[in-house]
Formats: structure tokens, sequence, C-alpha cells
């Protein structure tokens, strides 16, 4: 072999790089093997765990804690017996949760939340922070609007559940202000809290704000805006529509309008410059239009945007009075070809969603 | 050393003493470097992956705590192309109508197809023809007309003059009510909450372009009335490796990645788009045949040299079961198929590569998909070839080639193992240990000619790209999932 020795050590790296990477695959293999058998040893412990404090803890919620003597609970299974008493918190509602609390405090739920609310690894913290939520004691609250300011999403947003949670009201404008500053934080994650806190605790803090904030931030609240139905949000969102002169405001803005104090400024974007507006005034006309806007309509059923021609031709059919003759007649008058056929179209649309009982 | 091997002659027309040592030391260098090279990028690759594997381990410990859902999942549109594809598209279509998403439509494209999949859809889904005012936002081939069910308003189907699939989806997208479409193969079969979860990056960041979940294999799987029932590997060999594959290339290939926002692939399979940024690229390319990772470059490059912010995200709980082939001879044409089109959309978006305004896609994707990927067969065979050629000339010892054997075996073991590793960290889809078992066995086989005839297959790939061979669908001949296992 000619050049063995000149390739003495390039052989010698190639079979200690090679013999390395079977000696790390073996131990990747090995380690997956261990984490399967470890990964099953923990559900079956969990499950273990499940069926012994279920029972307890819903003897807790239903009937109070009362004197029984609870089992011990060891280091290892708390955070189990905290996500079970967490999900039952949730699940259940009125004076159950004082059954849960009394219990919870009885087994020193309170100090182990405020130590994994403190520091730890994210799961611990998150189901930390959510058990001071649910535990409500005042002298945690200092510590939850801290770790609002947290930079980590989930435990940020744990925090926001657990103040909203001891008291909506109080900390809806907190938590609002907390996540105009966070882009981090979904409109949709921030929803559920919302929903769950209830429409009276949050509509004051969120109008304010919707009026007071500037575009780019009206943009972000205005979807939360359905978590807030109270008879003051609509004459919010008409304001809103009459002072706005964004596009992208307007357009969500006028979907979701109902009062009719806004038909006149509705109908005045309906001749808007972003195409983007029309078809929302479209959809608007279509919530508190009269039988006076199937002209305007009309008219908006030969726009050069598509968007705008469908939105227009829906609002049309959802106008009061259109029926199905007065619409027959309007079709036949109509010159433009486009016009005549979004409006087949919105027609046979409704007539398969009444047929199939739903929305397309 | 064996005998036989000892008495193999050498190469009468290659002379030893006349080769000079310094290009054989060169070419060991050549391929010792290119091993490093590649093994420690697929590994910084493999750590970032780690790192959000174990947030998402994080997430499934806290279960509901991590959950949400408002109602303000934003609407999509899914947009099923399919041709000849009568056996799959009922229980496909029925399974989709499913799916656990509040505000969606499923628009089927029948492409021309020449079996009776239209018929079978009209029949299945009691279709009646719609007077759509059909818009034109991107140019396809002849539409004829539109279809809608009164028992499922929210089915669409189209039906059209054959122009291949890009072709198809672009008409599905003109007729698309929603802001966000997701392409999805009509053989495909999303798990009830994957369209949930391939969301959240919309909900999550405005910024968001499209999004991709990850593509699992069917085979094996036992699929009833087209929703996933159990979770299993395939017995079928080539399946089985193919699972592997698949979970290297989806847990870090694309995992590792998306924090770069250098995701060169969002998969045809199963990937979310958001309409209006579709449209603007010009919908999905009918000129190539990896329409898909063409778009997802396109995607790229229009917002990259166009200084525009942008995000394109991956999503590995997302979850969509495929059918991959069970055949050498299928199997072949579609890895023959898959190398020239990455080769094509390389070329096309050529000008992506280490340009001062493409970032990490043109600094960092591009390059290393060049290197490691498109050119990766080369390399291999030349390998393969220098070697065997070296030693039956008598120029190197047959130690030396079982060592540069194993240092080949060696890696692709690693990367395996390792993406075996993310899986069960993370998602456990194999609850079985036997699962577990065939699974490790197949990262020792895939070593021992499967890899070597992808190595064949993909330099195919690279011929027919260099001579310009022409495109057609991919056809597979499928088993059919309506009433019962895949297998």
């Amino acid at each position: 072999m000619v050049f063995d020795t000149t390739f003495d050590f390039q052989v010698r790296l190639a079979l200690g790089l090679g013999l390395a990477a079977l000696v790390v695959s073996f131990g990747l293999v090995l380690q997956v093997l261990v984490m399967r058998m470890r990964g099953q040893r923990r559900e079956r412990e969990r499950a273990e765990v499940q069926a012994r404090w279920r029972p307890l803890l819903l003897q807790a919620a239903l009937a109070g804690p009362g004197s029984t003597n609870l089992p011990a609970l060891p280091r290892r299974e708390l955070a189990d017996v905290l996500l079970l008493w967490i999900q039952l918190q949730d699940s259940l509602r009125g004076s159950a949760h004082d059954g849960l609390n009394v219990l919870a405090m009885r087994l020193g739920f309170a100090q182990q939340a405020r130590r994994w609310a403190d520091r730890g690894a994210l799961a611990r913290r998150v189901i930390g922070l959510v058990t001071l939520g649910h535990l409500g004691l005042a002298e945690d609250r200092f510590r939850l609007r801290q770790a609002l300011a947290e930079p980590r999403t989930l435990t940020s947003l744990a925090a926001a559940r657990a103040l909203l949670r001891i008291d909506a009201s109080g900390a809806a404008p907190l938590v609002l202000d907390q996540y105009l500053a966070r882009p981090d934080w979904p409109a949709a994650r921030l929803g559920t809290l919302l929903r769950d806190a209830g429409a009276e605790a949050v509509a004051p803090a969120l109008l304010e704000r919707l009026l007071a904030a500037a575009p780019a931030e009206q943009i972000r609240l205005l979807p939360l805006l359905r978590f807030a139905e109270t008879p003051r949000t609509g004459s919010v969102l008409e304001q809103l529509v009459a002072e706005s002169d964004d596009p992208q405001v307007l357009s969500i803005a006028l979907r979701q309008l109902h009062g009719p104090d806004a038909r006149p400024r509705v109908r005045a974007l309906c001749t808007h410059a972003d195409a983007l507006v029309r078809s929302a005034a479209a959809v608007a006309l279509g919530h508190i239009g009269e039988p006076d806007d199937q002209q305007r309509l009309t008219a908006m059923m030969s726009d050069r945007d598509w968007w705008v021609r469908y939105r227009s031709a829906q609002a049309l059919l959802a106008l009061p009075g259109a029926e199905a003759a007065a619409l027959a007649q309007a079709r036949a008058k109509l010159d433009d070809r486009y016009a005549r056929d979004m409006l087949d179209h919105a027609w046979a649309e409704r007539a398969l969603q009444t047929a199939g009982g739903g929305a397309a | 050393m064996n005998d036989w091997l000892a008495r193999l002659p050498a190469w009468p027309w290659i002379d030893p003493a006349q080769i000079d040592p310094r290009w054989i030391e060169a070419t060991g260098w050549f391929f010792i470097g290119y091993f490093v090279l590649l093994t420690l990028l697929y590994l910084v690759l493999n750590l970032i992956a780690l790192r959000l594997i174990g947030r998402e381990a994080a997430n499934n410990e806290i279960g509901a705590l991590a959950d949400y859902s408002a109602g303000l999942e934003p609407g999509i549109s899914i947009l099923v192309p399919a041709y000849n594809e009568s056996t799959t598209i009922a229980a496909a279509v029925r399974s989709m109508l499913q799916l656990d998403y509040p505000d969606y439509e499923v628009i089927v494209c029948n492409d021309g197809s020449k079996d009776d999949t239209l018929e079978v859809l009209k029949r299945e889904f009691a279709l009646q023809p719609f007077p759509e005012a059909y818009r034109r936002a991107l140019p396809v081939a002849e539409v004829h007309g539109l279809w809608r069910s009164p028992r499922h308003p929210q089915l669409i189907v189209i039906d059209k003059v054959n122009g291949g699939r890009s072709d198809a989806v672009n008409a599905a997208v003109n007729a698309a009510h929603h802001g966000l479409v997701c392409v999805v193969d009509a053989d495909s079969v999303l798990q009830r909450d994957s369209l949930k979860r391939v969301v959240r990056p919309f909900m999550e960041d405005r910024r968001v372009v499209a999004s991709g979940g990850t593509v699992r294999l069917s085979n094996g799987c036992r699929i009833a009335q087209g929703h996933l029932q159990e979770v299993a590997v395939p017995r079928n060999w080539v399946a089985r490796i193919q699972v592997v594959e698949y979970l290297r290339g989806f847990l870090y290939g694309r995992l590792g990645w998306a924090p770069m926002n250098a995701l060169l692939i969002i998969s045809g399979a199963f990937g979310v788009f958001r309409r209006a940024a579709l449209i603007e690229a010009g919908g999905l390319s009918t000129r190539t045949i990896g329409e898909d990772m063409e778009l997802t470059m396109r995607l790229h490059r229009i917002h990259r040299l166009s200084g525009r912010d942008y995000r394109i995200a991956f999503v590995p709980d997302a979850n969509c079961w495929t059918e991959a082939p069970e055949t050498l001879a299928v199997l072949r044409s579609q890895r023959v198929r898959w190398h020239r089109g990455l080769l094509e959309c390389l070329w096309t978006h050529r000008r992506l590569a280490l340009n001062p305004r493409a970032g990490a896609v043109g600094w960092l994707a591009y390059p290393f998909m060049f290197l490691f990927e498109a050119i990766a067969p080369l390399v291999e065979a030349l390998g393969y070839i220098v070697i065997t050629v070296l030693v039956l000339s008598g120029l190197i010892s047959w130690p030396t080639f079982w060592v540069f054997l194993l240092l080949a075996f060696g890696a692709g073991l690693m990367m395996s193992a390792n993406a075996l590793l993310l899986e069960e960290l993370a998602f456990r889809t194999y609850t079985r240990p036997r699962h577990l078992l065939q699974l490790l066995a197949a990262i020792v086989v895939e070593n021992f000619g499967y890899r070597q005839l992808n190595t064949w297959w993909r330099l195919v790939g690279i011929w027919q790209w260099a001579t310009g061979r022409k495109q057609v669908w991919g056809e597979m001949k499928r088993r059919g999932s309506g009433d019962g296992a895949t297998t």
C-alpha cells in the first residue's frame, strides 16, 4: 500500500471521528430508550396520583375539606396535584372554589406556589402563578404585578390571568396597558383571559384605551371588543368610526358596528379610496342599513374590487325588505355583468346557507 | 482482511508510482473536511431544534395552561388540489369537513382528472352547480365550473382543465374567501387540531406570511373515514426508513432554520399562507417541480430584497399524515423529482445567494442547501468512486476503505438518532415500545443500500435537471383509506 504512511494521520482522524459518531449515536439511542422508560413510569405515577387525589379534591370542592385526614403529599407529586387542583378550579363554579382553597391552605399550596412563582423552570412558574391567582390572597398581588412584566410570554400571561382572577376590574387597566406594551401577547391569548374575566369588568378600561390609543394600538385592541360587549360599546365604536381616518382601524371597526346612529358616516365611507374600507362599509350597511341603501349597494356591486362587489351583494340581500321579487327586479335592471354575476353568487350562497343551516 | 480481497488484481491502467501522493492527501482532506463541516452544521441546527423542542416539552407539561382559544382564530380556506384521486378523495374531504376549527372552508380543485374524481365528489357530497363570480387574481387554466353542497355549505369544488398541481392550487386561491389559505394534498390526513396549531404563528405575529406543519407518514397507521385512529410504524421497510427520514427532515431540518427566519421550504402537503402575500407573489409556479420550495424561496426573495419585515414559521406539533411510496420504483421517481425541484429552485433564486440584503437566507440557508443538499449526491458518489478506485488499484489499503465507510455510517446514524431523540423528547408519537425499536432498527438499516440508492436517484435528478426534462404530475398508486387501514 503505497500511500498508507502519508494517509496515516487522515485515517486515524477518520477512524476517530467515525468511532466518535458511533459512540454518540449509541449514547443517543440509549438516551431515547431511557427517556421512554422514564416517561412511561412518569405516566403511571401521574395516573396513580390523580386516582388518589381526584376524589379528595372533589370532596373538598363539593362538601368542604372537613376534618378528613389527608394523605401525605410528597414533593415529587406536588406538580401533578396542583395541576389537578387548577383543572378543578377552572371547571367548577361558586362555593366549590372556597372548599378547594381551604384544602390548598391546609396542604401548604400557597407557600409552594410562591416559591415556584418566583424562580425555576417555566412550567413550575406558570403553575405557581396560576395557583396564586386561584388562592386570591391580597399579599400576592405585588408578586403577581411584578411577574406581569416578565419577559417570558407564558409567565407574564399567567400573571395576567392570576391578577384578573383576583380582581378583574382592578387588574384590567394594568393588563391592557401591558398588552399594548407587549407585541408578544397574542390577542387570542389575552381574549381567553378577558372572556373569563367578564365584559362588565373589562369594558371600562378597554373602551377608554380604545378611544385614547394611536391607530396601531387601536388595531390590536379592536378584536378584543367582543369580550367587552356593554351598552357603551356601540357608542364607542360609532365614535371611533366617526373620528378615525386610518383605513385598517375603520375596516375592523366597521365590521363590528351595529348601531343605527352611524349610518350617515358609513354611507360616506362607501366611497372611501381604500377598497378595504369600502368593503367593510358594505358589511356595516348589511347590519344597519335601511331599504334606501339598496341603490347605494347596487352601485357598489360595480366596484372595481371583487371584495367590495361581494360584500355589497351580501349586504344587499341582508337589507330589511330585500324580498326575492324586488331583488329579481333589481337584478333585471343591472347593466353591469359583473354586478349581475355577483348578485347571483351571493344569492345562491345565501340559499346554500339557509339549506345547510350554517355560514360558509 | 479476507483472502479474496487480497487476491484482487490492481487496476492495470493506474500506476501507483505515477500518482502524486499530495493529490491523494488533498482528496482525503476534502472528504474529511466536508464531513466535519456537514456534521457540525447539522449539530448546530440540532441544538437550535433541541432548544425549541424543550420549550414544547415544557408546554406539554402544563397542558391546558398553555392553551388558548377565544374564538379569534382567523378564517382559513383549505385548498385541496386533486388529480385522479377517486379512491381517496371522499374520505379526505369528509375528514377535512370535521376539523376542530371555528371558521374554515374546503376548496377541492379537480385538475382535469382522467378518473371519476369529480363524479365521486358529486355523489358523496350531493354537489350542485354554483354560479360563482369567479375572480382571476391569479391566471389559471380554463375553469369549467364550480360546485357546492347544500349539506356542506363550507365545501367548494372547482372543476377545471388540467394544468398541473400548481395551477390547481392557484385556481383554488382565486376562489378562497378567507385571509389565510392552507394547501393540503388530497391523500393527506390532517389531525383534528392541526389547523388550530398551524395558524398560531399568524395569531402571535402579524408579520408572518407563511407557516408550515410537520408531515408524518400514514403507512402502517389505522385510518378510518379519513381520520387517524392509531399511529404505528409501517411493516414495509421502504416506508419505515422514510419515517426516520421525515423525522430528520422536519424535526431539525426545518425546526433548526425557522428561528433564523431562513426556512427554505413549507411543505406542499401542509402549509398555510397569507392569501394576499401568495397573490402578490404570483401564486404557485407552474413551471417548476418543487413548487412548494420555489414559493417559499420567492416569498423570501420578495420580502428580503425589498427590505420588508416578515416571518416564515414552522409548527412542529401541527401534524399532517400522508402516504409514502412503498416500492422502490415509485420512491425513485419521487426522489428524482424532488432533487430536480431543489436544483430548479436554487437556480431560479440564485440572486439570494450571498446577497447582502438576503440575511440568513442568502448567507446561511442557501449555501447550506447548495453545498450539503444539492451537490451532496455528487460528493457522496465521488467519495464512493474515489475510494473504491484507490483501494482496487492498491493505492490505499482495505482497512482505510473500511475506516471511511465507518465514518459515513457513523455520521448517518448520529443524525437519525438525534431526530429520534427530538421526537421522543417532545411528541412521543410512536407510543408502543415495539414502534421505537422498529425505528431504531430502521436508522441502522437505512445505511446499507437505501442511502446509496437515494444518492443514485438524486444523481439522476441532477442529470435530468441539467438536461432539462419536462415535468409531470407525480402519480402514486394509492391503497385508499376509506374504511380501514392503509396497509
